[in-house]
């Protein structure tokens, strides 16, 4: 259970990352929180012969606002952004992810794009980043191209980065106060990675109608998920139970999720059916909260 | 002087006397014990949770500087008897025996109980 | 090939240098090259919490932690909790509330506490068992744990059984 042997090397800039990454092609991996490659290296399913720090690039730690967004930068924790103001405003879905990611101390070393990078299908922030239509700074030696949520997750442990590319940061859209969320899943202990989980949004208009609605499904398939059929009927709609109810029942209609040694399929559609009328209940209780 | 002790001590809340040391981190468990000329054991697995092993080739890891031995199955045979599992029943396939050296089938393992060692 | 790398790192108020590979963890370094053998590896994959340790002030698992990630930082274990042989007033509760039983995971158990009371020094029972969620024991069934952290944190020290 120890790492296997490889090259370590501590860039102090972006561009002498990428510089060595560009180099080592495939055979590199980029280390910024460690919290899912040094299990990885532990466990020996990663055999990487070049590890590249990125630890230390300060300029990559940043958590900032402007009018195109909030922007997470590749080595902010998940300790930083859960406890930033900044973010408490501007992306309450964030937030609400948390306190189900790991515990404390993986918090406290791993990154939220680390996270969205590594694209475990059962990880929350990804679902969030699908729900609010985030998009992920992609920088290489060649230059810097942004990728919409959608389009990001490729399968499993799979997202829109090359081997010679880093995700350098996320930026996130502003959350509108009219809106309310809520993340929750469902886990045989605290702190695992989820059987089910789902991050919604519910916007709702001056006269009291769904204006949007995002129900982002993880563990339910080898990506984050949306059901966009179940979206579509909130909206124009007043929310109350029964609405929910209805886009419960078209969720686990909708989903195919895996069926392995954790939860069947069909346990997991039902679940992903409740979390629904859950996350949607609470996430009403909290439209027009943000501010 | 029975009454002594049991006066002390029944009914009383007694504390640990280990647990300054152990809460010190100045406990000994075993991997925190070192002694001259000790070796470290090390299990490799198979990768691959279905499958047959057709082979075992150890003479590069033999080689490498620093190690004592490489056993495999085969080797643990001849200085062992194999693990017998709780109910070696036939045709109950047998948790505790695990095959290990080349050309053992699972199948085997549960007629006779036990094939190879853990 | 070995990838040798020098790293300085504070450890329990001490400025060490040390030379070390690129893939030994800091959990490897600590109790090795240090003899700081309170630290505990018990999963190897940051499941267990047995091997937290305190790096710049927050909670970490330092068998996820390579080494030379540490380089440049200053990190308490489980050692620098008593002072000249008087224990920690965690460690204190711990001993009087009889928390543990082997203790193997009472290091981890202790650095978590130590952080989730700089965070929030006084939990409810709830944010207590919430805090210490990532840090498993074998033996105890945890309730003596929280029932010695909760005494701490209320001031009742050596308080008998409750729900």
């Amino acid at each position: 259970m120890k790492p296997p042997d490889f090259a370590y090397h501590r860039p102090s800039t972006i561009d002498e990352a990428l510089d060595q990454l560009g180099e080592f092609g495939g055979d590199g991996k980029v280390l910024a929180g460690g919290q899912s490659l040094v299990p990885l290296l532990a466990l020996r399913l990663a055999r990487p012969e070049h590890v590249i720090d990125i630890g230390r690039i300060a300029t990559l730690a940043a958590i900032t606002e402007d009018e195109g967004g909030l922007l997470i930068g590749a080595l902010a924790r998940h300790t930083d952004v859960e406890d930033s103001p900044v973010v408490r405003r501007a992306q309450p879905l964030v937030i609400a992810a948390m306190p189900h990611i790991g515990h404390r101390a993986i918090r406290n070393r791993g990154t939220a794009c680390g996270s969205i990078v590594h694209a475990d299908p059962a990880a929350e922030l990804p679902a969030v980043a699908l729900a609010v239509g985030a998009e992920m700074i992609v920088r290489s030696r060649a230059g810097e191209r942004t990728v919409a949520a959608a389009d990001f997750f490729l399968g499993y442990l799979s997202s829109d980065v090359n081997d010679d590319e880093v995700l350098t940061g996320v930026r996130w859209p502003i959350w509108p106060s009219s809106a309310g969320w809520s993340v929750q899943e469902v886990s045989r202990r605290h702190g695992d990675y989820a059987l089910v989980g789902l991050a919604a949004s519910l916007d709702v208009d001056g006269t009291g109608r769904v204006a949007a609605a995002a129900l982002s499904f993880f563990g339910a398939a080898s990506t984050p998920v949306r059901v966009s059929e179940a979206e579509d009927l909130m909206v124009g709609e007043p929310p109350t139970a029964e609405l929910f109810a209805e886009a419960a029942s078209v969720v686990t209609r909708s989903l195919e999720p895996p069926d392995d040694n954790h939860a069947s399929a069909a346990y997991r559609a039902h679940v992903a059916g409740v979390l629904t009328g859950r996350c949607l209940a609470e996430a009403r209780t909290r439209a027009g909260a943000a501010s | 002087m029975r009454e002594a002790i049991a006066g002390r001590l029944v009914g009383a809340r007694v504390q640990r006397v280990e647990d300054p040391r152990l809460l010190t981190g100045r406990g000994r468990y075993v991997d925190d014990l070192t002694v001259p000329g000790m070796a470290h054991a090390a299990f490799l697995r198979s990768p691959y949770p279905h499958a047959r092993i057709v082979s075992i080739d150890v003479t590069a890891a033999r080689a490498l500087p620093g190690v004592c031995t490489v056993l495999t199955g085969a080797d643990m045979q001849t200085m062992t008897g194999a693990f017998l599992g709780m109910m070696p029943l036939d045709g109950l396939y047998d948790d505790f025996a695990l095959p290990l050296e080349a050309g053992s089938d699972k199948r085997d393992s549960t007629r006779s109980g036990s094939a190879a060692w853990v | 090939m070995t990838d040798l790398h020098r790293i300085a790192v504070r450890v329990n108020g001490r400025d060490e240098e040390l030379e070390v590979e690129g893939r030994r963890t800091l959990a490897d370094v600590l109790r090795e090259d240090l003899s700081l053998t309170g630290t505990h590896l018990a999963c190897e994959h940051g499941i267990c919490g047995a091997c937290t340790v305190r790096v710049d002030g927050r909670a970490a698992r330092s068998c996820l932690m390579l080494a030379v990630q540490a380089d440049g930082t200053d990190v308490e274990t489980v050692e620098s909790l008593a002072e000249d042989g008087v224990l920690h007033p965690i460690q204190q509760a711990m001993l009087e509330n009889h928390a543990f039983q082997c203790a193997f995971c009472a290091p981890g158990f202790l650095m978590t506490i130590r952080c989730l009371l700089d965070d929030n020094p006084t939990p409810t029972r709830e944010e207590i068992r919430e805090g210490l969620s990532g840090n498993l024991c074998r033996c105890t069934g945890y309730r003596s744990i929280v029932d010695s952290v909760e005494a701490l944190v209320t001031g009742h020290l050596g308080v008998g059984d409750h729900a």
